[in-house]
């Protein structure tokens, strides 16, 4: 299970997200502040919209297209309750962010 | 490619294979397979129907269409609603049980019977198809109009019936080459080229709660039928509805017709005008509200708005202001809020 090098900190600042290609998955990270980057799936399990072309605000990601509100920390839906996004492991290495995206499913609402 | 052929049309990792007749975008002709392709406005506008071309070629009908962003076009995404494939084509799309639709969307000719004004540059039109008049109140239809380049989305007003009956209250477009057609060249008998039904903010049936109806502009058509759904359903004699209507002059829409002639006779319609010309209002002494719809949301159903199904229809910046209002700021559930924008 490896970590893969996504980008650095001055590639995302503090309050900013950005979504990134991580060997064919596409990831969103989302730098809080105080060393604290988070990183979730990129795509909105409503309908596949990038979810970096939404806004984040403290820890409260909004999706643009409907408003689907998601806790990037916990993963869990704001608004709808029952939704939920993929979280992936991030570590941090001087200036860099690593994150780990073997085994872990991005959430979609199936048909 | 022989261009009076199907194309086959196939979606990455599933086994769902639909065939697209020439002349059909791939959205369409996989809403009439009966999948369930997301989509929203069928004019390239608002991006819902992003699908990524993994193989194969699309004549791209709209290429600048501001519903792709350029991150869309490096990931070789392209609209549904704005390709015709040219060749047997691979997409990656997500199909979802909410978009597939309950009534087939076809092509069908109808015949224009006539127009009656309903406001200032807004008439209701009246058009007759030779088989029964199928859709859900709040859906909407795609006019073909020969002369005018694209096609235009313009919501029911009225019901389903047997009658074959479909009528839309449409608005003049100043210097707009549809609505010039429309209201100036369209004679009783002519034959319009119709498509649909389409769209998925139609009245939802069976959930028992109160409804608020938000109309704006041009969203008069399809929350007038919304309500009328709503006053002829069996499901909804212990709840009420809410019909907001929000306009600049009390000239825009005859009242009388649309308000109290009908709404205001449902003894569980309660309707709530808004005029936003504050001064206009003031110098025909006006008694009712003055501001937008989001004003009278706030001030008469904040407080039951968590137990309601809401309806918006109209410009798209007052849809989006209303749902951040909604969504954002009073925490309404989003899967209570239906709306369909068209930019």
């Amino acid at each position: 299970m490896s970590f893969i090098k996504v980008c650095t900190l001055d590639d995302v600042w503090e309050g900013e997200m950005e979504s990134f290609d991580v060997d064919g998955t596409s990831v969103l990270i989302v730098n809080l502040g105080e060393g604290n980057v988070q990183a979730v799936q990129s795509r909105c399990p409503h309908q596949d919209v990038d979810l970096a072309d939404g806004e984040i605000c403290d820890k409260v990601l909004t999706c643009k297209m409907h408003l689907w509100q998601f806790d990037v920390c916990s993963g869990k839906g704001v608004n709808p309750s029952h939704a939920k996004i993929a979280q992936y492991p991030v570590r941090i290495e001087g200036e860099d962010i690593y994150v780990q995206v073997e085994g872990v499913e991005e959430v979609h609402i199936h048909s | 490619m022989n261009k009076s052929l199907n194309a086959m049309v196939e979606l990455k990792g599933t086994d769902h294979v639909f065939e697209c007749s020439p002349g059909d975008t791939l959205l369409a002709a996989g809403l009439r397979a009966g999948l369930g392709l997301p989509y929203e406005c069928n004019v390239g506008a608002c991006g819902c129907c992003k699908v990524e071309l993994v193989e194969g070629e699309v004549e791209e009908l709209y290429p600048e269409a501001p519903g792709l962003t350029p991150r869309d076009r490096r990931k070789k995404k392209v609209l549904a609603c704005q390709c015709r494939p040219v060749s047997g084509v691979t997409i990656k799309a997500s199909p979802q049980d909410e978009f597939a639709p309950r009534i087939k969307p076809l092509k069908k000719a109808m015949t224009f019977l006539g127009k009656r004004s309903l406001g200032t540059d807004l008439d209701e039109f009246t058009f007759q198809s030779d088989s029964t008049a199928d859709f859900l109140p709040g859906q909407y239809a795609l006019f073909d109009i020969a002369g005018v380049e694209g096609v235009r989305a313009y919501s029911m007003s009225n019901l389903p019936n047997d009658q074959g009956l479909w009528q839309f209250i449409i608005k003049r477009v100043d210097g707009g080459s549809c609505t010039g057609v429309l209201f100036d060249d369209l004679e009783p008998g002519s034959t319009v080229e119709l498509d649909g039904p389409f769209g998925t903010a139609f009245l939802k049936q069976g959930t028992y709660r109160d409804v608020i109806c938000i109309a704006a502009g041009s969203g008069l058509a399809p929350m007038l039928s919304v309500a009328r759904g709503f006053i002829d359903a069996d499901d909804t004699c212990d709840n009420q509805l809410h019909f907001v209507l929000g306009m600049r002059h009390l000239s825009d829409i005859h009242l009388d017709e649309v308000v109290v002639k009908e709404l205001d006779t449902s003894s569980n319609v309660i309707t709530e005008v808004t005029l936003s010309n504050k001064e206009a209002a003031s110098s025909i002494g006006w008694q009712g509200s003055v501001g937008y719809v989001q004003d009278v949301i706030r001030e008469k159903v904040a407080a039951k708005i968590h137990d309601c199904e809401i309806y918006l229809a109209g410009p798209a910046e007052m849809i989006n202001d209303t749902v951040r209002m909604l969504v954002l700021d009073m925490k309404v559930d989003v899967g209570r809020v239906h709306y369909d924008r068209f930019f």
